[in-house]
């Protein structure tokens, strides 16, 4: 009995492996004997699968929460619930950006802001990655420079700014070493855990290949610790716009931390809920730009 | 503990179909098989081809999109009755799943005190009674970080066994052993069946380990996943290291080996990945 | 088998003064010349740290003296530190920034916890929060300081709140990430051995994501007291950040850096004080640290 099935069961699948039999007898194919398998031709999959990806109830719980939220704004300020009640409402809110964001006074403020944040953040990236990139590959040099830098590390960057504007007079200069130190420290550290993280196998393997150690250095090092680098260039970045705000509000200069403020100051409250959502954009869009720049850097990963 | 008479499997026409995103995958394809009353089955196969699905539909992880499932005459799987995972039909995973965070003798006393069928004293006694039966009193205080991944497995089965379940499932259990450790824990899972007598359905890669620990194995087929080849193993109880050399031994595998080889042989040309986590 | 300390030192004498010369002298060559150089390297190695401390006190002396003659010079600037941690009304300045971050970590931590943990368990919650959360997120703490001012009329409050800002997103972030890094199969397990979801929330999720949410708090103190320096020095009264600008603006320049280091200090003992908590609670942790 058993013997029968098993030859039963073999030349059926023999017959469905074969292409003849899916188109001359397709009462053979078992595909179709089983309830809910259908094949879908290929502009259907693509439209099953994006369709899926657009209006899953996962996306619309996403933007019914979003709705939600500006309902809940738009109601505690309207009627004045304290304590919101100097709070602007979603459409003052609104009126204000309409008027202010075309202009070129936002524009200013905007480049002004990321004129100080690049800056700081290149200045931050050259002299941090071949600095982290030393550490990890000199011992003597990392047991030199890391206790200092794990001392300075714990002060909050925001303290600097007082000493900052001591030492450079120039505002300019004072808010782009701000900028600098607040990307400086994770861009250091990410690129030390990078370099130290490497599988030693990869090193021991160009050993074994004969290469020499700036060889190592550029093939396998350097390109290893790319993703760490990324990571510290996108933390980063995040930490140069706190501190590019933070530096404006206490030390001025144009820019949108300053505007910010000085809505606060001038009693136009809609334009510091507009300021911090600018900022927030801005912010967001810098870190994208990074992320971009990462999976173009390292095409030999999947997801960054 | 005397032998047990439940357990009763009947797998009928069992398929499932996956719909990640609008492409339909089917993972097993019309599935049908019994397995006695205390007795030891063993799913043999490639990776991907659908018997982690199986088992699934079996403890209840996963819904078949055709067909039955009955044990002890009662269905507790189709496309319209689905049975929620219970102690009745406990899953021994491939990657360990003890609780880090609790010792050992917590972990095997965790599911009695989770069911809330005895009192956590009562529990605790008889944890560590199948503990000392099991042989591993030892380090019944220790984290399952600190003992060995031999002893970890071990005590995920008594953990599994304290719950008296009908069927023990094992997902792979052995698979991340080296193959000495493997040898013993063969011979330790043997032991643990001929003195429970409970309901066993083994999966694995491994051909010799399924011949040498079941009563009936089946192979399947790569994705989707069939039955295609069913072995009766009569070879006698208890077995040891010297029933892997016997000749009906030999001639069991080799009944198998050309079906489970050709098999391997198609996935690999398939090239896919992995589809088992 | 147990044998005495003296029996035992007995032992090896037994056994070194039985070995042969040659055997003798390896062991000696090898093993004591190993651990002679292990310490020396470890003496290097400080060393070479004190020797980095240095070159940074004489860099800074030298730019003080030199490009940039506003930095007060080190042996300055820890004189007047002295005179000033004497004085009663510096640590009423750091009792007024403890009190701020403190009272804002653990008001964010307690919110946050259970959000986080939410968050991770169920994926209704996860959808309808997470747009809000990554909203709110992107905007820095310190752009909070104006809105803060607005909303509560109180200078203590504001402070407060721009310090629970800071801290709560990073709790929340790492209970969530904790949440959703424990393996499928524990909740398997624990499914397939009779557990109801509340017994699986209580006993699975929550010791599961316990490492994650004890490195989110040790995050987010760090991250509550630099908040709590920028928003004393954009709105307060008191506290360190206060002293800093104020020193500022006094033209007492040692200060500014005394607050610093001040701040600097205290935000690294209450970070090492929550990583020692969690060290020695989470005993079994190592399963999942890499």
């Amino acid at each position: 009995m058993a013997k029968v099935t098993i030859a039963k069961v073999e030349a059926e699948i023999d017959v469905c492996h074969s292409d003849k039999a899916k188109t001359m007898n397709p009462q053979v194919d078992w595909t179709t004997r089983i309830g809910g398998y259908t094949e879908y031709s290929a502009f259907q999959k693509f439209w099953r699968r994006s369709a899926r990806g657009v209006f899953s109830f996962s996306n619309l719980r996403r933007i019914l929460s979003l709705f939600l939220i500006v309902f809940l704004w738009h109601v505690v300020t309207v009627y004045q619930i304290p304590p919101f009640t100097r709070v602007p409402t979603p459409a003052e809110v609104w009126k204000d950006a309409l008027n202010f964001i075309p202009t070129m006074h936002c524009l200013k403020c905007v480049i002004f802001s990321m004129g100080r944040i690049y800056l700081g953040f290149m200045v931050a990236c050259i002299i941090g990655i071949p600095l982290g990139l030393f550490m990890g590959w000199n011992r003597i040099f990392k047991n030199f420079t890391f206790p200092v830098f794990e001392c300075l590390r714990p002060i909050p960057v925001i303290s600097w700014i007082p000493l900052s504007v001591i030492m450079f007079p120039q505002t300019e200069h004072s808010i782009v070493f701000l900028v600098f130190l607040g990307a400086f420290y994770p861009i250091v550290l990410n690129t030390l855990l990078g370099v130290e993280s490497l599988r030693s196998d990869y090193i021991q393997g160009a050993l074994s290949l004969g290469s020499k150690p700036r060889h190592i250095f550029f093939d396998i090092i350097l390109p290893g610790a790319l993703p760490s680098i990324f990571t510290g260039m996108t933390v980063g970045m995040g930490l140069a716009w706190v501190m590019v705000v933070a530096a404006e509000m206490v030390a001025g200069g144009y820019g949108l931390g300053y505007m910010t403020w000085e809505s606060y100051i001038l009693i136009a409250y809609p334009r510091i809920i507009l300021g911090m959502l600018i900022i927030g954009a801005c912010g967001y869009l810098s870190s994208t730009v990074i992320r971009y720049f990462a999976t173009k850097a390292m095409p030999w990963r999947s997801l960054f | 503990m005397a032998k047990a008479k439940e357990g009763n499997v009947v797998a009928k026409h069992v398929s499932l179909v996956y719909d990640p995103l609008g492409v339909n995958v089917l993972a097993v394809a019309d599935c049908s098989f019994e397995i006695e009353a205390g007795a030891f089955m063993a799913i043999v196969g490639p990776s991907g081809c659908g018997k982690t699905t199986l088992l699934n539909m079996i403890a209840g992880f996963e819904s078949p999109t055709e067909g039955e499932i009955w044990v002890d005459g009662v269905c507790i799987a189709s496309p319209t009755i689905h049975l929620t995972p219970g102690p009745d039909r406990v899953v021994v995973f491939q990657h360990g799943a003890l609780f880090p965070w609790r010792t050992v003798l917590e972990n095997v006393c965790w599911g009695p005190m989770m069911q809330g069928t005895m009192s956590s004293k009562e529990a605790i006694e008889k944890g560590r009674e199948i503990l000392r039966v099991a042989g591993l009193e030892t380090c019944e205080n220790e984290y399952p970080m600190n003992i060995s991944s031999g002893m970890q497995r071990r005590v995920e089965i008594v953990r599994a066994l304290v719950n008296e379940p009908k069927i023990l499932l094992l997902d792979e259990p052995f698979r991340a052993l080296d193959a000495m450790t493997k040898s013993v824990m063969h011979q330790y899972l043997l032991n643990l069946f001929d003195m429970t007598g409970k309901t066993i359905m083994f999966i694995t890669h491994d051909l010799d380990e399924a011949i040498f620990l079941a009563d009936r194995v089946f192979v399947m087929t790569t994705r989707p996943g069939r039955l295609k080849q069913m072995i009766e193993v009569d070879l006698p109880r208890p077995r040891n290291l010297k029933t892997k050399v016997t000749d009906r031994f030999i001639e069991l595998r080799n009944q198998a080996l050309g079906a489970v080889h050709e098999e391997a042989r198609k996935a690999f040309e398939r090239g896919e990945r992995e589809m088992a986590k | 088998m147990s044998s005495s300390p003296q029996e035992k030192k007995g032992k090896d004498n037994f056994i070194i003064g039985h070995m042969r010369d040659s055997v003798k002298a390896r062991y000696e060559e090898v093993y004591l010349r190993r651990s002679i150089e292990h310490k020396k390297l470890q003496i290097k190695q400080m060393a070479t740290g004190i020797l980095g401390g240095i070159t940074f006190l004489f860099v800074w002396y030298v730019l003080s003296q030199t490009i940039i003659d506003k930095l007060p010079s080190p042996w300055v600037t820890l004189v007047q530190s002295v005179k000033t941690v004497m004085d009663p009304w510096y640590y009423k300045s750091v009792y007024h920034s403890l009190y701020r971050v403190l009272v804002g970590f653990c008001t964010a931590s307690a919110l946050a916890i259970p959000l986080g943990l939410m968050m991770g368990w169920n994926r209704i919650v996860r959808d309808m929060t997470m747009p809000g959360f990554e909203l709110f997120r992107s905007v820095p703490p310190v752009a909070w300081v104006p809105l803060s001012i607005i909303i509560f009329a109180n200078m203590e409050y504001s402070i407060v709140f721009i310090t629970f800002t800071g801290a709560f997103f990073v709790v929340t972030l790492n209970a969530k990430l904790g949440a959703e890094s424990i393996d499928q199969s524990l909740f398997r397990a624990a499914w397939c051995l009779g557990a109801n979801p509340r017994q699986i929330f209580r006993h699975i999720l929550l010791p599961g994501a316990l490492p994650s949410i004890f490195m989110g708090l040790a995050l987010g103190i760090g991250i509550a007291w630099q908040t709590v320096v920028a928003a004393e020095m954009i709105a307060g009264q008191y506290g360190l950040g206060y002293l800093a600008w104020e020193s500022y603006s006094l033209i007492r320049f040692p200060e500014v850096i005394l607050a610093m280091a001040s701040i600097g200090v205290l935000g690294y003992l209450c970070s090492a004080i929550l990583r020692a908590i969690a060290n020695k609670y989470l005993a079994w942790r190592k399963v999942y640290t890499a």
